[in-house]
């Protein structure tokens, strides 16, 4: 099959800063973008907080309207776009190689261009603050004609416009190297109905980021046009139409909210059994519920439209599909149980995050599913119970899976141990802020608050201050969990190579190798183990 | 879900190759970074330009910064291609460009989405003061696009068997016929921006038919660009190992691509009368 | 902030808290047939999923801490079995609650007129305007029609067909004590039908993010018996009042030569026929200005007049604070006169 291989010559090296900026290791990639979304992770925060300062009392205007709904704006784009996909990307980038046994990505360079190419498009995010009229403050769904040049002036729209066309190249082109690594670098024997399920989930989303993301971009390509160019496309008065853009960025809206808790599912589908001492339950039947997922979850969109004044054939279409969707997600919640039903259960923070994330993501999956009932939801939409809804999904689903994930494969990735001590204080503090944060949140949009405003009527006075004040919870566990990464850096426990004994029960490859693995990953790619016939 | 990649991609992993001293791994690059600066420094300039500020800095500078690390990237890959497997980083290569242009179509989709959603939900379509499209000439530019698809065929073949010359005259050809598309649409958009006063900002009409035109035509010109760039190398004698042949895949594919874009393109916007 | 405030804060809230069970814009406080019909729906989603929450929470819990052992007594690692868990629990009992919840869903879905190309002949047509609303009441011949601002009035008991529009952005209508929300989107029309079963006032919101004022950017529907609704109509059909005392006369030809006309309509008062901003002609009889922001009296009328840009940053009222103390006064005796 193969011609004749020259033998490589010995690669230059870098050291230092230039090392960081030239390395085409996939485990230092991974390293980046965990460390782009980390900073992300505290703008935003910082940015919620500001948020929960101003909507403390009713009619304060400390932060004027117009800097509030750049603040709301700015908040969803960094956690979306900047925190949590990259997020998830670099634990990819880091963890897919090393499970399937690759020695690095498909298309290394590639690779680091999708981390580096966010980078311009993060300093156009931040830049945007100071030009004249501010960031962008169109809501992150941007529904024209209020984003159009008309009604909202100032170039802050076109650079989070064209910053997040950036950052759609980003994810296409890193989601086209995941894919082709998974096709095309496992190791020998590994089918793909062998695959780790953190592949499998990537997988998934890699397919649903290639396609939803272009459709964003020429979603966008469009916008930008009505705005800078004089097009019609969303502007009445030219012919254009709005309902449409909701349709267009629902359709890549929707699989978006998948692309976002997608890996995190993989990563659950790893550390429950690992803490349970047991194998994964029900292997083919997660897949297919990924596969599932990723299917229905383009087949949806309309449902955060059913107030828009679509047909009703339209809203049963899409009411029928937004519940089927509950069916994968509860096969996967239930064999996570099962998974761990019977099992000897050791309490690890990780595994405390993941049995934290199942309760939290039941119950935003639950709210979910309501929201998906149209009479219900023509009640709820646009009110604080959907900002209660996706914060629990989001926050206690993706970002708790995060940092499930995070204390579980820090040791392989710093060759050091977290601290347990801290990382239980850090679980318990997210897990209460969670939940004071964002369940009163269902209540207020009950009782009638909307979503997106700088003030209320003074009635939803107590629950919007008891809430703020819950904002507490949520900064000093994320300021635990910095301070136990950095200490734990230098001055952690070593940790072996297998430093959870996962492999007592499993045959994962990233657990086979040191810790931190080598630069090549593997001396020798381990061989996969015959298979069972169960 | 991909069975046939199952078997085909498991035996013939990079992973396979060789033992730890053999284990080669590309060592540090500039390249992304620099690119990655450049389309930075160009997208900053199509903000200042699109804004109406002075931009020629930014572009001129956020080129260099694109076409010489784009160059020097393709320069590395081909010098680190002869230390690995040929044909397994001619299929990456492959997947990796095929999965770019289904990710490409979804652009188009969304445009293609936008046009058909307004034929069907509009109050009218073609809006009210929107030019009869002459679709004669348009007619002659598909079928000579069409017809450039089988000449490039016949040239991706050619090479890769070998027959240089064949290839050379048949991707002139292509790249002739290539260019007479972009005339006719040139020619196209001329008459009706002279005659017709119509314009982009003319209604949403004139919006979809500049932008999906457009967007397509910049795809024929990259394509073109490819195209050339095959021919150039076909002169310097790069191709005389036919596994070395992604460039001519890509830029080949890349052509259908723009074909069958346009052939839906062609239905859609000049052909479809509701 | 002081710690007094912040204590004096807490308690404003906590009573505003205890008051809340009359919330007049919470989803469970109905006053019609629509609104209670999704609130019973809506009561009954709540158990249902609850319950479901509850339980899976719960397996959990005894997933979790029932069997606690030690590596040696645990289940082996590649236990199977438990097929029928996961077959039940994540596959047939949510396809059984779904399924019925859908049913039951579908049967309230007959209480949404929101297909726009349904023929309707809509009593009044509303529009959303950045940030306020144009209301248009439209049954009967032209000398029956007439517009108004921010203020629906409704008859209890009779339905009421509402047409929704937009002039600018998307805005949605929302009054959660007769409906659910159907959006305004520019160049299209949706419907809504509204009953009221009771009289009172019901508080609406925008509820689609329409801009920098889209929080005060809010709507008040007043129910009324049906002579009452009649006797407010029939006023609404007149001209503004002629000015009662020497003062408001003064006020309104304030009104005349300041900007005011060119944004705001004044039925019977010849030049003032501006159309960007709330018709005026009866804004006495309104509970609020600023659209429900702020309350109807003279002095929140002169701070409107001068000071609307600290109150609504960004609305597209001007601050006017070039008159002096007496002109200022007169005209707000005027607007105030306009019954």
């Amino acid at each position: 099959m193969s011609t004749e291989v020259l033998a490589a010559p010995a690669p230059k090296t870098y050291s230092g800063l230039l090392d960081w900026l030239t390395t085409t290791d996939h485990k230092k990639i991974g390293l980046l973008y965990l460390g782009f979304a980390f900073i992300n992770i505290w703008l935003g925060g910082a940015l919620a907080g500001l948020i929960r300062l101003n909507l403390f009392n009713p009619g304060w205007h400390i932060i004027a309207p117009n800097v509030y709904n750049q603040l709301i704006t700015m908040h969803a784009t960094l956690m979306i776009f900047m925190a949590v996909m990259p997020a998830f990307a670099g634990m990819g980038n880091y963890l897919i190689p090393l499970m399937i046994g690759a020695r690095d990505m498909a298309f290394p360079k590639l690779n680091a261009f999708s981390f580096w190419i966010m980078i311009p498009a993060a300093l156009m995010m931040y830049v945007s603050f100071f030009v004249p009229g501010g960031a962008s403050r169109g809501g992150w769904w941007q529904y024209p004609p209020l984003s159009t040049f008309q009604f909202m002036g100032g170039h802050g729209e076109d650079l989070w416009i064209l910053a997040v066309i950036l950052l759609g190249i980003s994810s296409v082109t890193g989601a086209i190297n995941i894919l082709v690594t998974i096709f095309d670098m496992r190791a020998p024997g590994m089918k793909l109905m062998r695959m780790p399920l953190f592949v499998w989930s990537w997988l998934v989303t890699a397919t649903m980021l290639i396609v939803a993301l272009p459709v964003l971009s020429g979603t966008m390509i469009m916008l930008l046009a009505d705005r800078l160019f004089g097009t019609g496309f969303y502007r009445p008065a030219l012919g254009g139409d709005p309902l449409l853009y909701e349709h267009l960025f629902w359709f890549f809206g929707h699989p978006e909210v998948y692309i976002m808790i997608l890996p995190g599912f993989g990563m659950m589908s790893h550390i429950v059994p690992s803490f349970a001492g047991k194998k994964v339950f029900g292997y083919k039947g997660m897949v297919y519920a990924l596969c599932a997922i990723g299917l229905l979850g383009y087949t949806v969109w309309a449902h955060h439209m059913f107030t828009s004044g679509i047909t009703p054939a339209a809203q049963i279409y899409f009411s029928i599909c937004s519940m089927l969707i509950a069916i994968p997600t509860g096969v996967k919640i239930y064999s996570w149980l099962a998974s761990m039903w019977g099992g000897a259960i050791r309490f690890t923070t990780p595994m405390l995050f993941c049995l934290g994330m199942i309760a939290l993501f039941t119950f935003g999956g639950l709210t979910g599913v309501m929201l998906a009932i149209v009479p219900f939801d023509i009640v709820v939409h646009n009110t604080y119970f959907v900002v209660g809804h996706f914060h629990y999904v989001l926050v206690g689903g993706s970002v708790m899976a995060l940092l499930g994930g995070m204390h579980f494969w820090y040791p392989k990735i710093s060759g050091r141990m977290l601290s347990e001590k801290l990382g239980h204080w850090t679980f318990w503090l997210i897990f209460i802020g969670i939940n004071w944060v964002f369940l009163p949140m269902h209540w207020l949009g009950i009782e009638g608050m909307v979503r997106r405003i700088a003030t209320y009527r003074p009635q939803f006075a107590f629950w919007n201050q008891f809430i703020s004040l819950g904002f507490f919870f949520m900064l000093f566990g994320g300021l635990l969990f910095t301070w136990n990464v950095i200490v734990s850096w230098k001055k952690g426990q070593p940790a072996q190579a297998d430093a959870w004994q996962v492999n007592d029960t499993q045959q994962a490859f990233e657990w086979m190798t040191s810790s931190p693995p080598p630069v090549h990953n593997f001396d020798e790619i381990p061989a996969m183990p015959a298979e069972e016939h169960a | 879900m991909n069975t046939a990649t199952d078997t085909l991609s498991a035996s013939a992993g990079h992973a396979a190759s060789g033992e730890a001293a053999h284990i080669h791994l590309p060592g540090p690059s500039f390249w992304p970074i620099l690119l990655a600066l450049g389309m930075g420094l160009v997208t900053t300039g199509f903000f200042f330009w699109a804004t109406g500020a002075s931009a020629n800095w930014w572009f001129g500078l956020g080129a260099i910064f694109c076409i010489v690390p784009a160059m020097g990237w393709a320069t590395t890959i081909a010098a680190e291609r002869r230390h690995m497997d040929p044909a397994q980083t001619s299929t990456d290569l492959r997947r990796g460009f095929l999965l770019f242009l289904v990710s490409e179509s979804c652009i188009f989709g969304s445009f293609f989405a936008h046009n058909i959603y307004l034929r069907f939900f509009a109050p009218a379509w073609p809006p009210p003061g929107a030019p009869v499209l002459a679709t004669q000439l348009p007619a002659i530019g598909t079928l000579v696009l069409v017809l450039s698809s089988f000449t490039v065929n016949i040239a991706h073949h050619a090479i890769k068997s070998g027959k240089i010359t064949r290839a050379k005259n048949w991707l002139i050809l292509t790249i002739v016929m290539g260019i007479v598309f972009l005339g006719i649409q040139a020619y196209d958009w001329g008459f009706l921006l002279q005659f017709d006063k119509f314009t982009i900002s003319k209604g949403v009409f004139g919006s979809g038919y500049y932008l999906m035109t457009g967007f397509h035509g910049m795809h024929v010109l990259v394509g073109l660009l490819m195209l050339g760039l095959v021919y150039w190398r076909l002169e310097r004698g790069d191709y005389n190992n036919p596994t070395y042949s992604f460039s001519t895949d890509a830029a080949a594919y890349y052509w259908h691509f723009v074909d069958i874009v346009w052939i839906f393109l062609f239905f859609t916007i000049y052909l479809l009368k509701f | 902030m002081k710690f007094r405030d912040f204590i004096a804060a807490m308690g404003i809230g906590l009573a505003s808290l205890l008051a809340g069970c009359g919330n007049p814009q919470s989803m469970f406080h109905t006053a019609g047939p629509a609104a209670q019909r999704l609130a019973h729906l809506s009561a009954f989603i709540f158990i249902l999923f609850g319950v479901v929450a509850v339980i899976t929470i719960g397996i959990l819990l005894a997933a979790g801490l029932s069997h606690r052992g030690t590596l040696d007594w645990h289940a082996p690692w590649n236990a199977s079995g438990g097929h029928k868990f996961v077959l039940y629990g994540g596959l047939v009992i949510p396809g059984i609650i779904l399924f019925v919840v859908f049913v039951l869903s579908l049967q309230r879905m007959t209480l949404f007129p929101l297909h726009r190309k349904q023929p309707m002949s809509p009593n009044i047509l509303v529009i959303g305007h950045q940030w306020w609303w144009e209301v248009r009441y439209l049954r009967g011949p032209a000398d029956q029609r007439f517009t108004t601002a921010n203020e629906i009035h409704i008859p209890v008991g009779r339905p009421v067909e509402i047409a929704l529009q937009s002039a600018d952005v998307i805005h949605s209508f929302w009054v959660p004590a007769l409906h659910g929300k159907v959006e305004m989107i520019p160049g299209l029309t949706n419907y809504l039908r509204v009953e009221a079963s009771r009289a009172g006032n019901f508080k609406g919101q925008c509820a689609e993010y329409c801009g920098a004022q889209h929080a005060h950017m809010r709507l008040l529907v007043v129910a009324q018996p049906p002579a009452a609704y009649q006797a407010w109509r029939n006023l609404q059909l007149q001209p503004a009042q002629t000015p009662a005392s020497p003062q408001a006369m003064q006020g309104r030809e304030i009104f005349l030569r300041a900007a005011c006309p060119l944004c705001h309509t004044i039925r019977g008062l010849g030049a003032a026929e501006g159309k960007a901003g709330p018709d005026l002609t009866h804004l006495a009889g309104r509970q609020y200005i600023g659209a429900n922001s702020f309350p109807n009296d003279k002095a929140d009328l002169a701070g409107w007049v001068t000071h609307a840009q600290s109150l609504k940053p960004g609305c597209k009222m001007p601050n006017l604070d070039d008159f002096t103390g007496p002109q200022l006064r007169a005209l707000v005796a005027f607007l105030d006169g306009l019954k």
